[in-house]
C-alpha cells in the first residue's frame, strides 16, 4: 500500500533527522543528557508522524484511489489497519535512524536497557500510527488539510509523549522496571484504546 | 421574549456569587494566601463547566453517529464554544492561585493542569476542523468523530502525568474547611446554571441561523 516509499520515506527520515540536528545543536552544552536525549527522540517520531502522515490519504484522494480502495470487497476495518501498520513500520525506521544519528553524533555512550528501549518506541510508534492515520482521513476531507493534521493531532499526542518521554528517561537511567511499569502500561492502553476507538469510527470517518 | 427566564436567573445568580465569594464566605486562615483563596469561587466551577461541556460535546457527538441525527451538531457545537472559555479561565485563574499559594509549583508537573491543557487544546483543534468543513452533512459527521477520539485524550493525559501538587480535596489531610466547601458548592451550582443558560441561547442562534438559511 504504502509502496512509492521514496515519496513518504525520505521526507520523514529528514524532518526526524532535523529534529536531531536542532536538539543535538541547542542542547550540546546542557548538563541533563538524559532528559533531553529523550526528548529529542519523541520530538523527532512526532514531527515525523505529523509530516509523514499528511499525505497517508491525501495521496489516495488525489490519485482517486481512495474510492478503489474503499470499494474494494472487504472490511474497512482491513484498510484502516493495513494503513496503520505501513505509518508503523515508517516509524519504526525513522526511530531506529534517529536514535542511532542521536548516539553516534552525540558521542554518547549507550546504558540503560536496550530491549526496553526498543519496547517503549516500538508502543510509541503504533500509537502514533493509529491515531495519526485516523486523523489524516479526517483532515484529508477538510479545506487546507496538510496543514490542519498537526493541529488535530497535538491534543491527542500528549499522554503519548508524556508516557514515552518519562519511560524513555527511566530506562537510559537504568532505574528499575517498578518505576517505569507504569509508563509501559500507559502506552498499552493508548495503543489499544486508539485502535479500538479508530477502528469503530472509521466507518464513519469514510462517509456515507 | 421566550426563553430569556434561564438567562435572566443566571445573571442574578451570578451577581449574588460575586457578593458571597468576595464578601461573605469566611477567610480561609490555613492558607498561605487568603485573599487569593477566593479564587476557588470561580476557578473549581470553570473548571467543572469545562469538563462538563467536553462531556456533552462528546455525547452529542456519539449520539450524531449512532442516531444519525444531525441535530446534535448544533449540541456539540454549542458545548464546545461554551467549554472553550470556561476551560480557558479554569487555567488562567488556577495559575494566578498557585504562584501566590505554592512555592515552587510547576504547571507542568500537575496532572489536573496538563490535562485541562489537553482538553483546551482538543476544543481549538475541534473548532479550527469545524471551521475548514463544509456546511452540511459531512462537517457534522466528521467533526463528531474528532470529538469522541479527542474525549479518548484526556483521561489518559492526566494518568501520564507524574506527580501533581495539585490540592486534592478529597482527601482527609487536604480537607477544606465545611464553611468553604459550601460556598464552592454554591458557586458550582451557580456556574452550572451559566452553562445551561450559555448553551440555551447559543442553541437558539444556531436555529436561527438554520431558519434564515433554509
Amino acid at each position: 500500500m504504502e509502496l512509492r516509499a521514496r515519496e513518504t520515506l525520505v521526507p520523514v527520515l529528514l524532518v526526524g533527522l532535523l529534529v536531531v540536528a536542532v536538539g543535538l545543536l541547542a542542547f550540546h552544552d546542557v548538563e541533563q543528557r538524559v532528559p533531553i536525549a529523550a526528548g529529542v527522540l519523541w520530538l523527532a517520531l512526532a514531527f515525523a508522524a505529523a509530516v509523514g502522515m499528511a499525505r497517508a490519504f491525501g495521496a489516495e484522494k488525489d490519485r482517486g484511489t481512495l474510492d478503489v480502495l474503499l470499494g474494494l470487497p472487504v472490511d474497512r476495518g482491513h484498510v484502516y489497519f493495513g494503513k496503520v501498520a505501513a505509518a508503523f513500520l515508517l516509524l519504526l525506521v525513522v526511530a531506529l535512524v534517529t536514535a542511532v544519528t542521536y548516539v553516534v553524533v552525540s558521542g554518547e555512550g549507550v546504558s540503560g536497557n536496550l530491549l526496553a528501549l526498543a519496547a517503549l518506541l516500538a508502543l510509541g510508534s503504533l500509537g502514533l500510527a493509529a491515531t495519526s492515520v485516523m486523523l489524516s482521513l479526517l483532515a484529508t476531507q477538510a479545506r487546507a488539510r496538510d496543514a490542519l493534521l498537526p493541529v488535530l493531532l497535538l491534543p491527542l499526542l500528549i499522554p503519548l509523549l508524556l508516557a514515552g518521554t518519562h519511560g524513555t528517561e527511566d530506562v537510559l537511567s537504568n532505574a528499575p522496571f517498578a518505576q517505569w511499569r507504569g509508563e509501559l502500561f500507559l502506552l498499552i492502553g493508548y495503543d489499544v484504546a486508539f485502535l479500538a476507538a479508530s477502528w469503530m469510527l472509521f466507518d464513519a470517518a469514510v462517509g456515507e | 421574549m421566550r426563553g430569556t427566564w434561564i438567562a435572566t436567573l443566571a445573571i442574578a445568580l451570578v451577581l449574588v456569587d460575586i457578593l458571597l465569594s468576595l464578601l461573605v464566605a469566611p477567610e480561609a486562615a490555613n492558607f498561605r494566601a487568603p485573599l487569593t483563596q477566593r479564587i476557588f469561587y470561580y476557578h473549581v466551577p470553570s473548571a467543572w463547566v469545562a469538563y462538563l461541556a467536553f462531556g456533552v460535546t462528546a455525547l452529542a457527538s456519539g449520539l450524531l453517529l449512532w442516531r444519525r441525527d444531525h441535530r446534535w451538531d448544533a449540541w456539540a457545537l454549542a458545548s464546545a464554544e461554551v467549554g472553550t472559555v470556561f476551560s480557558v479561565i479554569a487555567l488562567l485563574t488556577g495559575l494566578v492561585w498557585s504562584r501566590q499559594e505554592f512555592i515552587g509549583y510547576s504547571p507542568f508537573r500537575d496532572a489536573k493542569v496538563v490535562s485541562l491543557v489537553v482538553v483546551i487544546l482538543s476544543y481549538f483543534a475541534y473548532l479550527t476542523l469545524r471551521a475548514n468543513l463544509e456546511d452540511g452533512d459531512q462537517r457534522a459527521r466528521i467533526s463528531a468523530v474528532y470529538g469522541l477520539l479527542a474525549f479518548l485524550g484526556v483521561p489518559l493525559s492526566y494518568l501520564a502525568s507524574r506527580a501533581s501538587l495539585h490540592p486534592d480535596f478529597t482527601r482527609p489531610d487536604e480537607s477544606l474547611e465545611a464553611a468553604l466547601g459550601w460556598f464552592l458548592l454554591a458557586s458550582t451550582l451557580v456556574f452550572t446554571v451559566l452553562y445551561a443558560a450559555l448553551m440555551h441561547a447559543r442553541l437558539r442562534i444556531a436555529r436561527l441561523e438554520a431558519a434564515l438559511e433554509s
